[in-house]
């Protein structure tokens, strides 16, 4: 085992790491919306993310849409379907039993999985991106950087920008900030939480169609159970970050990305998915609320 | 004395699991007027206010507001419609400052378009009404006082421009000081002629701000009538006052 790390090594992790990081940033900052407004914990959100990838292949192949552009598509739709599991399933259960709540994100798992099958076969799939082959060379660092993964960056920079500036800045942003931290309050101060509830899964599920789209156009990783480890590594970063927090989520999964490559290069591919649980396991221990979470009063 | 009618309540009755709490309970309240809702502890009262503000729905009964029937609509609907009110535990956004918890008040809690501009101006203004200290306004409500947090509770409900305000137990858990202040700011929200239905358990609070008592008592009405008389009613003077002090407390 190489123990000491050349300049393009930590380069390479660094990079890595932002690029997954902000796969994980999109996933969790969606999952963390849906848990903050509806205190409901998601189990399905992977298979949206994977559906939303699925949406754009489909939409970059018989449509011919450059894949960066099918993405508001994917947006679009997974946003409908988003807003129409939560009127027709959540809204049933929501504040019976968590129990049932639980029951029916994970149920919703196999339902989407065993629909992307039919659809689209186990077949791993990619999208392909018209950069696919372009590379751009950095002289100070010496290195070689396909395209796409700075176009990946960009994208999320101005997504989460955008979803920044809603939360914080608008209208219906206060109002699911407000939903958020007191339902019953925000209720009686005029805010239909119903529709907040709607609102935010779908907002939820399109973030996370952004970040299955951005992945299946880096990497052949198009397959109906893929969702299943990344959704369990964004709740892993929602915890880790504070549920509730949205900096927390972006920062958590910047991070979280980070450490996941560097225990590739240094422990090896087998450790990938570990560190996720160790890392979790160990805030916990250290602190329970999480990075950015409150402290209990 | 007659004014025209804005809430009435309709043989309301409410149970949770086998207990009643609200039991055919009637009761009218006419605009501009300061109606107490007044008995021991588990009488019903603070009850009554969350079905009225539509936080909990009747098991029996009809509630008319306006003329209109607002017996199977929601809290936010009731409230846009003009019912809006403070809850005995303040109620706040924690993570939100004194002017943003109040600026949703006016963004959302009365019809019609508000920038979040203008609700910011409208919030200070409602912050200032209700006397609330000036350096405060933009500190996050999880680091306010009870005290304070009771202001900001209720300028968010005054935000909403209520026809109705809806108080309960305004000056529970202040000092003497504090609760006096709290009467004041009911008495200047009077002069703006909002009608007022309040929850208080402190007869001298009701003895000097209300036009009108309702006296319940193990979820039934039992009296009604201007303080005097119901201070001089035998029914209330023997479950609620109990023997003479409390009178003048």
């Amino acid at each position: 085992m190489p123990l000491e790390i050349s300049l393009s090594t930590l380069v390479q992790i660094v990079i890595w790491g932002l690029i997954n990081g902000c796969i994980y940033v999109l996933l969790a900052s969606g999952l963390n919306l849906i848990f903050g407004v509806m205190k409901v914990v998601n189990f399905a959100h992977g298979e949206f993310m994977i559906l939303g990838g699925y949406v754009s292949y489909w939409v970059s192949i018989y449509a011919g849409l450059n894949p960066y552009f099918s993405i508001f598509v994917s947006i679009g739709v997974i946003g409908i379907v988003g807003v129409l599991t939560e009127r027709v399933c959540f809204r049933r259960v929501l504040g019976t039993s968590k129990l049932n709540e639980i029951v029916l994100s994970l149920g919703l798992i196999y339902v989407l999985q065993n629909a992307m099958s039919v659809l689209w076969t186990d077949k791993e799939r990619q999208i392909s991106s018209p950069f696919e082959f372009i590379t751009v060379h950095f002289e100070i660092i010496n290195i070689n950087m396909r395209l796409d993964l700075l176009i990946v960056i960009g994208v999320t920079v101005l997504i989460m920008a955008g979803f920044y500036i809603l939360i914080k800045r608008t209208k219906i942003g206060r109002a699911i900030r407000a939903t958020s931290q007191n339902r019953s309050a925000a209720m009686l101060m005029g805010i239909n939480v119903e529709y907040m509830d709607m609102f935010s899964f779908g907002l939820g599920t399109a973030l996370a169609a952004t970040a299955g789209t951005l992945l299946a156009i880096l990497f052949p990783a198009l397959y109906p159970q893929a969702g299943a480890m990344p959704a369990l590594k964004a709740f892993t970063i929602i915890v880790l970050g504070g549920l509730g927090s949205t900096i927390g989520a972006i920062v958590g999964g910047l991070a979280y990305g980070l450490a996941e490559s560097s225990a590739i290069a240094i422990l090896g591919g087998t450790w990938r998915d570990a560190i996720a649980f160790a890392i979790l396991i160990l805030v916990l221990v250290i602190r329970p609320t999480g990075l950015f979470g409150e402290k209990e009063a | 004395m007659t004014r025209p009618l804005l809430l009435s309540v309709e043989k309301v009755t409410k149970s949770f699991g086998g207990l009643i709490a609200v039991k055919n309970v009637d009761f009218q309240v006419e605009q501009k007027e300061i109606v107490g809702l007044v008995g021991p502890n588990g009488a019903g009262k603070s009850t009554l206010l969350k079905i009225i503000n539509r936080f909990y729905r009747q098991d029996t009964g009809t509630i008319m507001f306006e003329g209109k029937d607002i017996s199977r609509l929601n809290s936010h609907q009731v409230c846009r419609m003009g019912i809006s009110g403070t809850a005995q535990i303040a109620q706040a956004f924690p993570d939100m400052t004194a002017i943003e918890n109040v600026s949703i008040g006016v963004l959302f809690g009365k019809p019609g378009r508000t920038s979040v501009n203008e609700a910011k101006k409208k919030a200070v203004e409602v912050l200032r009404f209700v006397e609330f200290s000036e350096n405060k306004m933009e500190t996050l409500a999880k680091n306010l006082n009870i005290a304070e947090l009771r202001r900001v509770q209720l300028a968010k409900a005054l935000a909403t421009d209520p026809k109705l305000l809806l108080l309960d137990e305004v000056t529970t858990g202040l000092g003497h000081l504090e609760g006096e202040r709290a009467i004041e700011i009911i008495r200047k929200i009077r002069l703006r002629g909002t009608t007022i239905l309040m929850v208080e358990h402190i007869m001298k609070v009701i003895m000097g701000l209300c036009d009108k008592v309702i006296v319940l008592d193990h979820g039934e009405k039992i009296a009604e009538g201007t303080p005097k008389e119901v201070a001089n009613n035998e029914a209330v003077i023997r479950s609620y006052l109990g023997e003479s002090s409390d009178c003048s407390k």
